[in-house]
């Protein structure tokens, strides 16, 4: 419906916002288009529940034999494979639908489903350029993750069950066009993870995962309290984005409590300094394939959730307080960077590093200009692989040394070259080297917020000459200088290890050598957001 | 040159290096040294036969159409109004003039290296890096965007890196490489702020706002974007130039060239003394319709780099490792090219960058021969009378020596002496910056004669010394080659009569024409001036080298009396090289780190995770207080009830009384 308008609507967007001002004010306008037409409207929900259906076949496999143990983990990697495979399509075919006219949503499955109560909920799906790239990031490290347990032992079936589940929740999230729905997936992610952390971790796990879950029940709850009040105090009568994230303006008390619900919930979950503490100890102690996905997809949830709901919900009160969120940014990136480069331990170290990458999102959020959401969506990305990548190979020399203290380790490189230039790729592609995913992202938010926060946006560019410190010096004292004795006998990497560091390194090679190709899809989900901010929709 | 023939040179010159660069990684450990041998300098000899095609074209092409940009690939694009980024290649006089000594001086140091390297185990590796060098460094200079321009800023500044550290056991050379990549990052980030501040102030004639970073569009906008002299145009040059102090080892960002000499010699030939190090001048000869309009920042420019000339000078003259005098005399030669540019002499930059390519080169190339024959041995104190044993060696040296020192007839004489020239009328300072500029050819004779002296004359200093051989062929021809052109480049290109009568030459003729479209380049000395400056730093080189030959040659009076003369302050201040490190160290990399330690051991355990800790204690202290409430005992309960009752019955009485 309304594609004429639409595309219209889409030309008038994607005019460069770097101090967003009015446009043409289009009232009414619902965002919503047609659904892509050569792929069936189901797409989304069988990307989504594939992997728990896989998960209840698994619950009913025998463990007992190496074989039977076998036996799940295709199972596992077939139940994952398969999402990958359709988030491929679907964003192949958006970059094919380039220059045929704009779109906000594509592939929506629209059903009513809860309409006993004043205000109705639907089981609403839908992906546009925001969230179809971070789909293509959760399931391909869903498989990576999966490769990368190939080798656990311990309680295989609970294992992937929770795994699959998790994904369900995760995509789900992505997916959700229903405030219902999105906390509902926000949710199911939460126990899959706590039991990851709490029975495959490390020594302290138990201490680890019980903060992961405190923390975020208090994110879940805060976004509870603010879905509750944007429906019952919106006065739209649902919890649709169709009619919460278009159109609605809302009194100026219930947005600046919305704003700071939203955002303190998915400041948890970013995480933002000061309420980050979670982050490093659950990584600690969580097993490689779970800091992957930690790391790599959950702290995305936070960063899709600011800019969906936080910037799509309440975009006035956003617009408001950018200043402050600018203020948290600055103060987030110098501090990740900083802890980073006190740490010992590889996976703080790269914790704390993710801290300051995420920090780049949040002055992203804080600029609200075209360049610099466009610039968010791929930092996100690129960041979900590239830490996934370190993640791993923390995880390659934890199994080889049994170590992950920087000051024991040193002069790997001699046993181990090829993991090594891995390493030194992953390095270097997380300090922003062209070419690589990272760049990208972060010139285009630097270069999109600095018209309008000239200062926050040096001091955190000046926070990349900390984070080349960190990781060249780490890269240095572990790798580089004379060889230990005691690491005579490293083994180089195994085939299944190169089976997913490979992909991931070619993916991260990809996003920095053709971001052109994927650039328009995100931009027209951007230009969305950014018709918010301004006004018109 | 039609756009397309254009594109197509442009993409092959940079495809070969690519090429070579990935075929080296993937296939030569499989093919092993005979294989790389030929690919790794061979796609440097490709790119070069195609520059000269570029060079042929340029030269012919008519007067008004020298420079064509086009765009190879549509890099990113956001929709019209938005970011466009697009990897567009200029073909110009000034980047004609680039990739010819990155090609043509990259393609014999590539073929040196074949002998240097002969017995290194990873020269697959070694290669592959050098191509990706030659690759980043074509990109750079040819870019016609600013993104494309910083990408190829910053790979220059990867492969370094990985050059430098390339003998990663060294736990020396692998801190080097790391100094050496933080120093750029700082530069880096200062150009991408410059860009983003370019990006957001650009303006039409017109007054509409242009979002583009192609390097056509800001020239030609410039005027109409920035006031001249005013402070955004003034801000945005001073980052830029901070860029350039980053690459090119300017004050106050210099510290790594030096430690950046722990790379394998060839690699300090090509990147720390040809061209990596001289983009920075290219950078400024690029943006010359910006400093045209920022007087201030201009001005700076030329401050710092006659300032590191000196600087550098005065330490080249107390270091005892040959290829750290090279590389301070490197550093001093560069500071003079930045000088150059800061004051408006585009040209005189450019044509001191290229005879300084060659001979620079050959320094280093003869110095790595040397290397070679003692067995690394890199003390200067440690050699001495080589002379007798590495003949050809030590001609090529002083060849090198005396463009260096700018002796008449060899290259640098013409290049140095045309450069001072436009110091002596550069502006109210001139008299003054000239002066120093004398101080610097005093300076640049002295080290560089005191060197060859040390190296080459004398008694050799010990056992190995006695018994050197000459250098292998594949690592003689490159540096004899080098050597005929640092003697013959300025006979070639410019006959003596020239220089005294002022008039335009060969590479003013060409370059010329880039600088002056929409800029105002300085002021060509007037023929009296130019003579007279010519004779007192010709004058004032000979000083230098006599001075040097009488302390370190004959020894009357010995080098040692002397300086027990000069004040000890002085003497330890150019032995430690003016204590930068020393300063950085204290005052930037030790506080950061005690910072991220309390961090880590105060602040992070203690009042980052205080606060939730504490809000746990408090929950918890509540729970145990509550707790004691649920004895059990029913008559506890009936007190609850009945107090609570009365105190609702309070309030619903006072509220709804009221």
């Amino acid at each position: 419906m309304n594609g004429v308008v639409l595309s219209g609507l889409h030309a008038g967007m994607s005019l460069a916002q770097v101090t967003p001002g009015p446009l043409t004010p289009t009232p009414g306008q619902p965002t919503t288009t047609t659904t892509g037409g050569e792929f069936p409207t189901l797409l989304l929900t069988t990307l989504i529940w594939v992997t728990l259906a896989a998960a209840l076949v698994i619950i009913f496999m025998p463990e007992r034999t190496a074989e039977q143990r076998g036996r799940i983990r295709l199972m596992a990697l077939a139940g994952t494979t398969v999402p990958v495979l359709m988030a491929i399509g679907g964003l192949n075919y958006q970059i094919n639908q380039e220059g045929s006219g704009g779109f906000s949503y594509v592939f929506e499955e629209k059903h009513q489903w809860i309409t006993a109560f004043s205000v109705h909920s639907n089981y609403h799906l839908g992906v546009d350029g925001v969230s179809l790239p971070l789909l293509l990031l959760s399931t391909v490290l869903f498989v990576v993750a999966v490769l990368a347990s190939w080798r656990n032992e311990r309680r295989v079936r609970l294992y992937f069950v929770l795994l699959l589940v998790l994904e369900t929740g995760v995509n789900g999230f992505f997916c959700s066009l229903d405030y219902v729905l999105l906390f509902l997936f926000y949710e199911v992610e939460l126990v899959p993870m706590f039991l990851l952390i709490a029975i495959w971790g490390g020594p302290r796990r138990m201490h680890a995962a019980w903060k992961f879950l405190i923390f975020m029940l208090t994110s879940s709850a805060l976004l509870l309290a603010a879905i509750l009040l944007l429906a019952f105090k919106g006065g739209a009568g649902s919890f649709d984005f169709d009619q919460l994230n278009t159109g609605l303006h809302l009194s100026a008390g219930i947005a600046t409590a919305g704003f700071w619900l939203t955002f303190i919930s998915f400041a948890i979950k970013l995480p933002v300094v000061p309420l980050h503490t979670w982050l490093p100890d659950a990584h600690v102690e969580a097993s490689t394939p779970v800091s992957v996905i930690l790391a790599g997809i959950l702290l995305k949830l936070g960063g899709y959730g600011m800019l969906r709901v936080v910037l799509g919900a309440f975009p006035d009160a956003a617009k408001r307080y950018s200043l402050a969120i600018v203020a948290l940014a600055v103060v987030s990136a110098i501090w990740g960077t900083l802890a980073a480069l006190a740490q010992d331990d590889l996976k703080r170290l790269v914790a704390y590093g993710s801290i300051g990458h995420m920090a780049i999102v949040l002055l992203a959020v804080g600029a609200q200009s075209s360049i610099a959401l466009n610039g968010a969506v791929l930092q996100m990305v690129a960041h979900g692989f590239i830490t996934g990548l370190l993640f791993l190979l923390v995880g390659t020399v934890y199994d080889r040394t049994r170590t992950r203290s920087i000051s024991r380790l040193g002069g790997l490189a001699w046993q181990m070259p090829r993991l090594t230039a891995i390493w030194v790729f992953a390095g270097l592609a997380s300090l922003g080297l062209p070419f690589l995913a990272g760049f990208v992202a972060e010139f285009m938010v630097f270069t999109g917020a600095f018209p309008t926060h000239r200062f926050a946006t040096v001091v955190v560019m000046a926070s990349i000459a900390i984070t080349t410190g960190y990781l060249l010096w780490m890269l240095q004292r572990v790798f580089f200088g004379p060889a230990k004795e005691a690491y005579e006998r490293l083994r180089d990497a195994s085939t299944l290890e190169l089976f997913y560091l490979v992909p991931m390194v070619v993916a991260v090679t990809i996003f920095g050598v053709v971001p052109g190709r994927i650039m328009p899809v995100i931009n027209n989900g951007v230009a969305t957001l950014v018709a918010r901010l301004s006004g018109s929709v | 040159m039609n756009g397309t023939l254009a594109g197509v040179l442009g993409t092959l010159i940079l495809a070969f290096p690519l090429a070579g660069c990935v075929l080296c990684a993937l296939l030569g450990p499989r093919y092993g040294r005979r294989f790389v041998n030929w690919v790794g300098p061979g796609v440097v000899g490709l790119s070069f036969l195609v520059a000269l095609i570029v060079l042929a074209q340029v030269v012919g092409a008519p007067e008004h159409s020298k420079s064509t940009t086009v765009e190879i690939w549509n890099w990113l694009f956001l929709g019209a109004g938005n970011l466009h980024v697009g990897v567009d290649l200029t073909l110009d006089p000034l980047s004609t003039v680039m990739i010819m000594v990155i090609c043509g001086v990259g393609f014999l140091i590539h073929l040196y290296s074949v002998g240097y390297m002969e017995h290194d185990p990873g020269i697959a590796r070694f290669f592959s890096y050098m191509n990706l060098f030659i690759f980043s460094m074509l990109l750079l200079v040819l870019a016609a965007d600013l993104v494309i321009l910083i990408i190829g800023w910053a790979l220059v500044a990867l492969s370094s890196y990985l050059l430098i550290g390339y003998w990663y056991e060294r736990p020396s050379a692998v801190l080097a490489a790391r100094k050496a990549f933080i120093t750029q990052v700082i530069g880096d980030v200062a150009m991408i702020i410059a860009a983003a501040m370019l990006f957001t102030s650009l303006h039409d004639a017109g007054g509409h706002r242009i979002f583009t970073l192609s390097l056509p569009t800001i020239f030609a906008n410039a005027s109409s974007s920035f006031s001249h002299g005013g402070p955004l145009i003034t801000g945005i040059c001073a980052l830029l130039a901070i860029g350039a102090f980053a690459k090119s080892a300017q004050f106050p960002l210099h510290t790594w060239l030096p430690d950046a000499m722990e790379g394998p010699t060839p690699v300090s030939a090509l990147i720390h003394a040809a061209t990596m190090v001289t983009a920075g001048v290219y950078l400024i000869a690029r943006f010359h319709v910006l400093y045209d309009l920022a007087p201030v920042a201009a001005g700076m420019v030329a401050c710092v780099g006659i300032g590191t000339a000196v600087m550098a000078g005065v330490i080249a003259l107390s270091q005892v490792d040959i290829k750290r005098v090279i590389a301070y005399s490197t550093m001093s030669q560069i500071g003079l090219m930045i000088f150059a540019v800061g004051i408006g002499a585009y040209t005189a930059g450019m044509y001191h960058f290229v005879t300084h390519a060659l001979f620079k080169a050959l320094l280093f190339m003869a110095a790595g021969n040397v290397i070679h024959a003692l067995a690394d041995e890199q003390d200067i104190r440690l050699m001495g009378g080589l002379s007798a044993r590495m003949r050809q060696t030590e001609v090529a040296f002083l060849a090198g020596s005396f463009a260096l020192a700018g002796i008449p007839i060899f290259a640098g004489w013409f290049s140095k002496e045309y450069l001072l020239g436009f110091g002596a009328v550069s502006g109210p300072l001139s008299p003054l910056l000239y002066l120093v500029g004398i101080g610097v050819n005093v300076l640049t004779g002295l080290y560089a004669f005191r060197l060859w002296a040390i190296v080459f004359r004398g008694e050799p200093q010990t056992a190995r010394g006695y018994a050197v051989h000459e250098a292998p062929p594949v690592m003689l021809w490159p540096v004899l080659a080098l050597a005929g052109l640092s003697t013959l480049t300025g006979l070639i290109i410019q006959w003596p009569i020239q220089i005294l009568g002022g008039g335009a030459h060969l590479v003013s003729g060409f370059l010329d024409p880039v600088f002056a479209a929409g800029g105002h380049p300085a002021g060509e000395p007037g023929a009296g001036v130019a003579a007279l400056a010519l004779i007192a730093g010709t004058a004032a080189s000979l000083v230098g080298v006599g001075g040097a030959l009488r302390l370190w040659l004959w020894h009357q009076p010995d080098a040692q009396a002397v300086a027990s003369r000069v004040p000890r302050s002085l003497t330890l201040l150019s032995l430690h090289k003016f204590y930068f490190d020393e300063l950085y160290d204290a005052v930037l990399v030790r506080p950061t780190r005690a910072a991220a330690q309390t961090m880590r051991r105060v602040v992070e355990p203690g009042v980052m995770d205080g606060w939730v800790r504490g809000l746990a204690d408090v929950f918890a202290g509540l729970s145990l207080d509550f707790r004691s409430y649920q004895s059990g005992l029913i008559r506890d309960y009936a007190s609850y009830m009945i107090g609570a009752t009365a105190v609702g019955v309070v309030v619903i009485v006072f509220v709804i009384a009221h």
